[in-house]
């Protein structure tokens, strides 16, 4: 190969440097909101690949029960502990804006409620992995527990909104399904989305190198 | 039919044996207790708006039913009788004995607690036939998650703090519309006003003992 | 307007605080995974 095997990371490297200096300096300020909306080429990408995380955990899980093999729970792991990661930062970046917007950090706002929600499931979700001792009861009974959480979430998207009044704006799909962006505003957003894309899939194959690593090297202890 | 012959025979063991010691008993009996006396005294003869007095009863009867209903898989583990139970009988049969166990437990809580309640914050209810009903849909489903997390950490160490933990985001759309509905079951709102509640309370609690029945196999069997 | 500036410098901290620690990450995994292979090679001809 004539490449470096890594050439892409270095891509990414380059290619978000450009996409914050474009946040910044290209795209237009957003109607209405003012510069503190450019917050959102970092939040809502963030947001929706913290789903993306735990949509790849359940499935995972899922089939895990079907065929218990290592690899899945692995995977099941590593895309819920990144995903939370990714939630933690959508949660704090929100915050910070609603302080700027709404004059709070926190008001349990709908979106609010259910991100906190989902952090608090797959905190219990780890605090369940942390108390069992035997590898494969563990694998076992967090694959359970994800896919418990995972119907209740529809759930509380239909309960949620029903209880609690929403203020956030939906910048990109609005309810007539058209884009509000404009169109550098659009790129922008597009360009991050493909960045925090392959950072997440960065991630999430180190994780899963990672914890394959200590499995030989716990192998070899025995 | 053999599935509820079997179901009402484990329920009864775990009658006796309960009725021997009393431990589940006791503890969800004295909790709500403890509770419901330390809010009597610390709000004193102030009169609580609905608004209040509804997420209160639901923080008593959520809290009483995690000091409690683990205990019916823990001791299984405790005692070592597991085994022989998978031996003896099916998995479904066991949850369903089990899960009828809670739920009579937790419907004789209520029927002591309640009226306690009722009197000691002197509480005016609107519509006592909705409010009965929303409190009896509600505790339906939440026996039946407790019922599923006590089987799930009744495996894991450090099992009382994990079972609040864990059951607490799933049950989530249990106390939100159980909330709610109370809420407006005091201010004395009709059946028509409070059925989407009851409808949530409901098809909620269908779908986590439907998944109960899919997923116990998973965790009983080792 | 040159409050812009200011978060601009920041975000790019961050990005390259992530960036270059990430690849600190990949080198580390990738030196532990060849020491393994080595390992594993000579458990083996040691037997």
């Amino acid at each position: 190969m004539g490449l470096n095997r890594n050439w892409w990371k270095y891509f990414l490297g380059l290619w978000m440097l450009l996409i914050i200096l474009g946040a910044f300096l290209y795209a237009p300020p957003a109607k209405g909101l003012g510069e503190t909306a450019r917050i959102l080429f970092f939040h809502v990408p963030v947001a929706w690949l913290a789903t993306l995380a735990f949509l790849i955990s359940a499935l995972a899980s899922m089939q895990y029960l079907r065929r218990p093999e290592k690899k899945y729970d692995i995977w099941a792991s590593s895309s819920a502990q990144i995903g939370l990661i990714f939630a933690l930062l959508a949660t704090v970046t929100g915050s910070i804006w609603a302080k700027k917007i709404w004059q709070s950090y926190w008001n349990w706002d709908p979106r609010e409620t259910s991100i906190f929600i989902l952090l608090l499931i797959y905190a219990a979700y780890f605090a369940l992995r942390s108390a069992v001792d035997i590898d494969e009861q563990k694998a076992k009974l967090a694959a359970v527990y994800s896919i418990i959480a995972f119907i209740t979430v529809p759930f509380l998207v239909i309960i949620i909104p029903r209880v609690y009044e929403s203020l956030h704006p939906d910048p990109l799909i609005n309810p007539e399904g058209k884009i509000k962006m404009d169109g550098r505003m659009l790129q922008i957003f597009l360009g991050s989305l493909f960045g925090f894309t392959l950072l997440f899939y960065w991630m999430l194959r180190l994780k899963i190198d990672t914890a394959r690593t200590k499995l030989v090297v716990d192998n070899l202890d025995k | 039919m053999l599935l509820v012959r079997n179901a009402y025979i484990i329920f009864l063991k775990d009658f006796h044996l309960e009725f021997r010691s009393r431990y589940a008993l006791n503890a969800i009996f004295l909790f709500a207790i403890t509770t419901l006396t330390a809010i009597s005294f610390s709000i004193g003869p102030l009169r609580l708006k609905s608004e209040i007095l509804s997420p209160l009863l639901w923080i008593i009867l959520f809290f009483s039913a995690m000091s409690g209903l683990s205990h019916i898989f823990v001791r299984e583990e405790e005692q070592q009788t597991a085994d022989t139970l998978r031996l003896v009988t099916s998995a479904n049969a066991v949850f369903l004995g089990k899960w009828i166990f809670n739920m009579v437990l937790l419907f004789s809580l209520e029927l002591f607690i309640l009226p306690i309640y009722l009197a000691m914050l002197g509480v005016s209810v609107g519509n006592f036939r909705v409010f009965l009903f929303i409190i009896l849909l509600g505790s339906f489903g939440l026996a039946s998650v407790a019922t599923l997390i006590a089987a799930i950490i009744s495996q894991a160490s450090a099992k009382g703090a994990l079972f609040a933990v864990l059951s607490f985001p799933i049950s989530l759309p249990l106390l939100i519309s159980g909330i709610h509905g109370t809420r407006l079951a005091l201010d004395g709102g009709t059946l028509a006003e409070c059925l989407p509640d009851l409808q949530i309370l409901f098809s909620f609690s269908i779908v986590i003992i439907t998944l109960s029945l899919l997923l116990f196999e998973f965790i009983w069997r080792k | 307007m040159s409050d812009i500036y200011v978060v601009l410098a920041v975000c790019l901290l961050i990005w390259g605080g992530i960036f270059f620690y990430l690849m600190h990450l990949d080198k580390v995994l990738k030196k532990i995974k060849q020491k393994l292979e080595f390992k594993e090679d000579f458990s083996k001809s040691g037997r």
